[in-house]
């Protein structure tokens, strides 16, 4: 197999100058990206992609190439354009020898970090504009998970523009519906009884400790509502990903496309069997099934720290809806059951399909002239009777390097696991211990 | 599917494949004088990444047993088209007596083979002198399979170059063959390939011969000049070969041109 591939890469400096660059500059470059943590399947993962590169960059210093911005983009021989690999600003350089440097650099998800804000006056309005429209749409405005996303990202993006020359970083893409059907607890928002209802409640922008939530954690709640994930796509644009999305299809790989002695598969599944959620008038919501232990390994959605509650236990509860039923056959998803139903794609009707998304932790690396995507299934055809369907949760590409995909998760059956826990289990048991024992050092705090 | 191979011909011109075990990449080298890249797949087969724009040469290391060693004459196959030489590199005393290592340069220039060319060109190909010092004959292995014939109107290749001063060469006959192996499976009409040669420099006695699987196509035709010579046969069937002798007085500078005929469709 023969595979061409070219490399184009556009570096704009501060000062308005723009160097581009190719094969000849480029000794090396890689890009990864990640919805999950390494080792740990979880929804609502807000990473940042990074890029690695080493390129002869000429006229430059490394102080000067700190900041700037590099779009990216590459081009497969079966191709007729270049095609963007993403837009990144560099937040390390070093300078190897000559014209030659090491470069690091990230995509937009690392503006919405805290670390971007620094409290100026721009920073305080952001969040004082995030509140009144995030944290009060009660009762009062109809708004979805995206529009909220979309909010999150526009005031951020207001609020960088004096220190970035008023270039836009943050542009949000909406989530495709009419590609790829409705996401996970869209329907955040119902008319009951003629009211707008929510089924999203407020959340501060500020967090149990009191502390400013970054952009980047709000967007995280919000993501994992959605049962999916925020990432920067190729183009730049920021957007809501949804496991299995429909506009990806599924990615196909054969044997003579995976490198020899790279691809590690697991014989189960990750199987979700419970979800723990903060609703109002309620500690938790739990949903349980029974997984198949041979084959599946259960897991747990365990979002009770996400400030944002299910309102709608709490109209259920004022009597709207006295039982799931009801709420489920009004074609409304409380995020319990929506969590719960999270790896099915849903059609524009909202009804969930037969389309089911697999996870089965793997990883490989593959030589394609194909690109892939976070949250894309995928078929390894290792053998003919039994093909490996998951999703994919990693990417890293590498210039003339292929591509290591990865499905992350863990077997909760191991005892490694079990003996993690325990060590929590203690850990917390003696919080709890020296807890109460402050408190009842305290006159009249004991209970 | 097997997309590339590295294979040799045995006695009966059949081919024997290397298996994955036996190439070895040489990533360092390559990697540091271009971007070029090569993976062994899970199959056993080969992915190239080629450096287009760069000057430096593909190579392949194989490490092969020493019976193959003086078997093999052609090197890597492509599913459609690929050409490359090989010459003994990296023999080091510790190295097991029955086993040789051979390199294989790709010229860029060849991997630059790909459906979306219109016109395939292959330049100056270098074959080395030591090439001929080890009596290994350099085959040159091209598999126009029906995917090339159909989409490809010419497949070229413009000029291959033996380097060399005149001395290395003396006293032999140079042989340089190149089988055309269609791809069996698919083969349905038969195709007319045109194969022309043209040399510069003075080489008296120049021949020129078009043969299929070691038996003298008789239907060819044969158009000499005074600096060149061009041949075209049907091939229809699987193989043929072509050879070319020549006494060596200078270095050579043989161009080959094949194509298909574009009129045959």
């Amino acid at each position: 197999m023969i595979i061409h591939e070219k490399i184009f890469a556009e570096i704009s400096f501060r000062n308005g100058t723009r160097i581009k660059l190719a094969e000849k500059e480029i000794v090396s470059a890689s890009v990864r990206r990640q919805c999950c943590p390494d080792s740990n399947f979880e929804i609502g993962g807000v990473y940042s992609a990074s890029l690695s590169m080493t390129a002869s960059v000429s006229g430059t210093n490394s102080y000067n190439i700190r900041g700037a911005k590099i779009v990216l983009s590459t081009k497969y021989g079966n191709e007729e354009n270049f095609q963007p690999m993403g837009t990144f600003w560099v937040t390390q350089a070093s300078r190897i020898s000559g014209d030659l440097y090491s470069l690091t650099a990230q995509d937009a998800v690392g503006w919405l970090e805290t670390s971007s804000f620094n409290c100026s006056e721009d920073d305080k309005k952001m969040f004082e504009n995030l509140t009144r429209y995030i944290g009060e749409t009660y009762n009062q405005s109809p708004g979805t998970i995206q529009v909220w996303c979309w909010r999150i990202a526009i005031e951020t993006c207001n609020a960088l523009l004096s220190r970035t020359f008023g270039e836009n970083l943050l542009t949000w893409e909406d989530y495709n519906t009419a590609v790829n059907g409705r996401y996970t607890n869209d329907w955040n928002f119902e008319a009951v009884s003629g009211d707008i209802r929510n089924l999203l409640l407020t959340c501060s922008v500020r967090n149990a400790s009191g502390q400013t939530n970054s952009p980047r954690e709000l967007l995280h709640y919000l993501a994992e509502l959605a049962g999916g994930f925020i990432y920067a796509k190729e183009n730049g644009n920021l957007t809501l990903g949804q496991f299995g999305q429909a506009e990806f299809g599924q990615a196909e790989i054969f044997l003579h496309e995976i490198e020899m002695n790279s691809c590690e598969t697991a014989e189960y599944q990750l199987q979700n069997i419970l979800v723990l959620l903060r609703a109002c008038g309620h500690e938790d919501s739990t949903f349980t099934t029974i997984a198949d232990t041979v084959l599946q390994t259960p897991f747990r959605i365990q979002i009770d720290s996400n400030p944002f509650l299910d309102g709608f236990t709490e109209t259920a509860g004022n009597g709207y809806f006295t039982d799931y039923e009801a709420r489920y056959g009004n074609g409304l998803y409380p995020f319990k059951e929506g969590l719960y139903y999270f790896h099915h794609r849903k059609d524009d009707e909202g009804a969930l399909t037969s389309d089911r998304c697999a996870f089965r932790p793997f990883h490989c690396r593959v030589h394609k002239q194909e690109r892939f995507h976070l949250g894309q299934r995928v078929k390894l055809a290792l053998g003919e009777d039994n093909p490996v369907l998951s999703t994919i949760t990693s990417i890293k590409w590498t210039f003339r390097g292929g591509w290591e995909l990865a499905c992350a998760g863990e077997d909760s059956r191991t005892m490694a696991d079990a003996l993690q826990r325990s060590k929590a289990d203690k850990a917390l048991t003696d919080v709890k211990l020296r807890y109460e024992s402050l408190l009842s050092k305290i006159p009249g705090g004991g209970v | 599917m097997r997309i590339v191979d590295i294979y040799y011909l045995d006695a009966n011109q059949n081919p024997v494949f290397l298996t994955g075990d036996c190439i070895q990449t040489d990533h360092a080298d390559v990697s540091r004088k271009s971007n070029a890249k090569s993976y062994t797949m899970a199959d056993g087969s080969l992915t190239l990444y080629p450096a287009q724009n760069d000057s430096a040469e593909f190579t392949l290391y194989l490490e092969c047993k020493s019976a193959q060693a003086e078997a093999i004459s052609s090197a890597v196959r492509h599913g459609q088209l690929l050409f490359a030489g090989m010459r003994t590199a990296g023999k080091t005393s510790d190295t097991p007596t029955d086993h040789h290592y051979l390199e294989t340069a790709v010229h860029p220039a060849f991997i630059g083979l790909l459906p979306e060319t219109s016109s395939i060109k292959i330049k100056e190909i270098e074959a080395c002198a030591d090439l001929f010092g080890v009596q290994i004959p350099m085959n040159l292995v091209l598999s126009a399979g029906n995917y090339y014939m159909q989409n490809l109107p010419v497949i070229k290749i413009d000029s291959l170059s033996l380097a060399g001063n005149a001395e290395n060469f003396s006293g032999y006959t140079y042989q340089k063959s190149g089988w055309f192996c269609r791809n069996q499976i698919l083969h349905t009409n038969s195709d007319l390939l045109s194969v022309s040669f043209a040399y510069s420099g003075s080489v008296p006695n120049l021949s020129a011969s078009l043969k299929k699987s070691g038996v003298t196509v008789q239907n060819w035709n044969s158009v000499e000049t005074e600096n060149s010579c061009s041949a075209s046969l049907d091939v229809g069937l699987n193989q043929f070969a072509l050879l070319l002798s020549a006494p060596a007085y200078k270095p050579l500078g043989f161009r080959f041109s094949i194509w298909r005929n574009p009129a045959v469709s």
